[in-house]
């Protein structure tokens, strides 16, 4: 659900907040969404001799260490979101890099519960990359597809042949989970959209979940309802589940997992890093800023780029309070 | 002989024969009697040395020997349509090359040095011939292809599901043994191969390698200097090596 909360709620107000989140101290949950710029950013960077991603990794590393610093020291990380999909100059190396940095500000919790999920367009990914991700811990994969209309056979053909390699990986390697996330575009007729899910069906995937093109990074489906129910009934035939709004779980094996998996992150305080990321702590809610620039300068200004938020219950002062 | 480089050369080849090469306790004539040593270096030819980056022979040339390593190593680089190249096998002293050529009379992949390497060949014709003769010969040759066969179905295993750590742990396992049945040390060797080469052989990228060689050498399995090697803890890395899937 997009965070609607009022502009008043700042940055002090998120510091507040991640104070206050230390008395439960509940396990971390990290939301990173990239990229942190527009493309034609990176021109202007290049253009000043300066590396687009040591610039970003600054900017992210400053805004962890701010993040941090309102933390109790033992507080470790159990989950990792990479979302956004990956932009395409963040190669390997730097893949690493950003892991080792996430890494040094918030130790990785050991244990077996660890739910790292990276978002990745299947057009730009091999398996070599997520062999690579693997590598770097990550054990959840989110494809992002835009669902073609049903008259394209040539691109949904192209599109399986992408996807099917990659799900066969995340089979093999034992990647706990692999969502394919459908982006439909809309307007679009409930036949355009359900003829081209039966032939992904036929892939098995795991989990499914269908966004609108405007609202793919949320959470819950803003599907029309019309649509929203040809899709749960398509789902509901070929075995699956739904888990909310436009998301389905396989029945048997995969739908435990998710379910668990939703258990363990209601149990985490979600920290959002990058633009537009949310952050979900017991007292309140907090969302950065989403245009690059107002991120950019809060966090070269030294302060955190919370643009807005709420608390979440009646009655609370905020952070000036006394 | 005249005493010029070339002659001093040739002359080193031909005083190399099976029955004082350190590595007969490993080649083909491993089962041999004495006497039947001398018969078998009878059809070997000896090399010259290939330089690093030289071929052996070429992928798809027609068959006709295969070949002991004596010394150095090799690599085996399999084309297919579209240019992709899979490095599909390294080859350590002692190990013969070439023989998944017979089925088809032809090499599969192309075999280069990866630093100076000697290799005996031995025609194929001459040791089938003889290998008639001497059936602890044609044992000692079917128990290498078995061995290349379950080489293949555990690099399969390898390739099919295990982890990127799992793939690194098995092939420095791997080697570790491969020197010490050598008589060499298990625990410290030189990699004569590049890790971009490791890294298709695993079918890692490049990156993936230089990640785990460096979590490897944090976790106190291995030290790694350039391309010299120390295992620390083989124990804990054949443990690795055995397990399959994500952690």
């Amino acid at each position: 659900m997009p965070v609607t909360g009022s502009a008043d709620f700042g940055a002090d107000d998120y510091a507040a907040a991640l104070n206050a989140s230390n008395a439960q101290a509940r396990p971390l949950s990290l939301h990173l969404r990239l990229p942190l710029r527009h493309d034609g950013d990176v021109r202007v960077d290049r253009g000043k001799g300066m590396d687009p991603f040591e610039v970003d990794l600054a900017r992210l590393d400053r805004e962890m260490v701010l993040v941090r610093r309102c933390l109790a020291p033992g507080r470790r990380l159990e989950a990792l979101h990479w979302s956004g999909s990956l932009p395409p100059w963040l190669s390997l190396s730097r893949m690493s890099e950003l892991v080792d940095r996430l890494a040094s500000r918030f130790p990785f919790d050991p244990g077996r519960q660890r739910d790292f999920t990276v978002e990745l367009d299947p057009r730009a990914t091999d398996i070599l990359t997520l062999r690579h991700l693997e590598a770097l811990g990550f054990n959840r994969l989110k494809l992002i597809v835009r669902l073609p209309a049903a008259g394209h056979l040539d691109t949904l053909t192209r599109l399986q042949s992408r996807i099917e390699p990659l799900l066969d990986e995340t089979v093999r390697m034992g990647w706990h989970s692999l969502n394919l996330v459908l982006v439909v575009p809309t307007p679009t007729p409930a036949q355009e959209t359900v003829a081209p899910l039966a032939a992904l069906l036929t892939m098995t995937p795991p989990r499914i979940s269908l966004r609108t093109e405007h609202h793919w990074q949320e959470g819950e489906s803003a599907l029309p309802p019309a649509l929203l129910a040809r899709v749960d009934e398509r789902l509901v035939e070929a075995g699956y589940r739904a888990l909310g709004r436009g998301s389905y779980a396989r029945q048997g094996a995969a739908l435990e997992d998710a379910l668990a998996q939703a258990r363990r992150e209601r149990a985490r305080d979600r920290l959002g890093l990058g633009t537009g990321a949310v952050s979900r702590l017991p007292e309140a809610v907090a969302c950065n800023a989403c245009a690059p620039r107002d991120y950019a300068a809060a966090l070269d200004a030294g302060r955190l780029a919370t643009a807005s938020g709420h608390w979440r219950h009646i009655g609370h002062l905020g952070a000036g309070a006394t | 002989m005249p005493d010029t480089a070339a002659g001093r050369r040739r002359s080193l080849l031909h005083e190399t024969r099976c029955r004082t090469c350190s590595l007969s306790s490993l080649c083909l004539p491993l089962a041999l009697e004495f006497e039947d040593i001398d018969q078998f270096d009878a059809i070997i030819r000896r090399r010259p040395p290939l330089k690093k980056g030289e071929s052996l022979f070429r992928q798809d040339s027609p068959f006709t020997s295969v070949y002991a390593v004596r010394s150095g190593s090799l690599k085996q680089i399999t084309s297919e349509g579209g240019g992709t190249e899979q490095l599909t096998n390294f080859y350590l002293p002692s190990e013969l090359v070439g023989l998944d050529g017979i089925d088809e009379s032809t090499y599969p992949g192309s075999v280069i040095a990866l630093e100076t390497t000697t290799v005996c060949e031995i025609p194929f014709d001459r040791l089938d011939a003889l290998s008639e003769r001497l059936p602890e010969l044609r044992t000692q040759l079917y128990r290498s292809m078995s061995k290349e066969m379950r080489d293949d179905r555990r690099m399969m295993r390898l390739l099919s599901r295990k982890t990127a750590d799992q793939r690194l742990a098995t092939f420095f396992a791997s080697l570790s043994d491969r020197f010490r049945r050598r008589g060499y040390s298990p625990y410290s060797f030189r990699l004569s191969m590049s890790r971009a080469d490791i890294g298709n052989y695993l079918g890692l990228a490049v990156e993936t390698v230089s990640r785990i060689l460096g979590r490897f050498q944090q976790q106190g399995l291995v030290a790694v200097s350039g391309r010299e090697v120390n295992i620390l803890d083989l124990d804990a890395l054949a443990r690795l090596a055995e397990e399959e899937g994500c952690r």
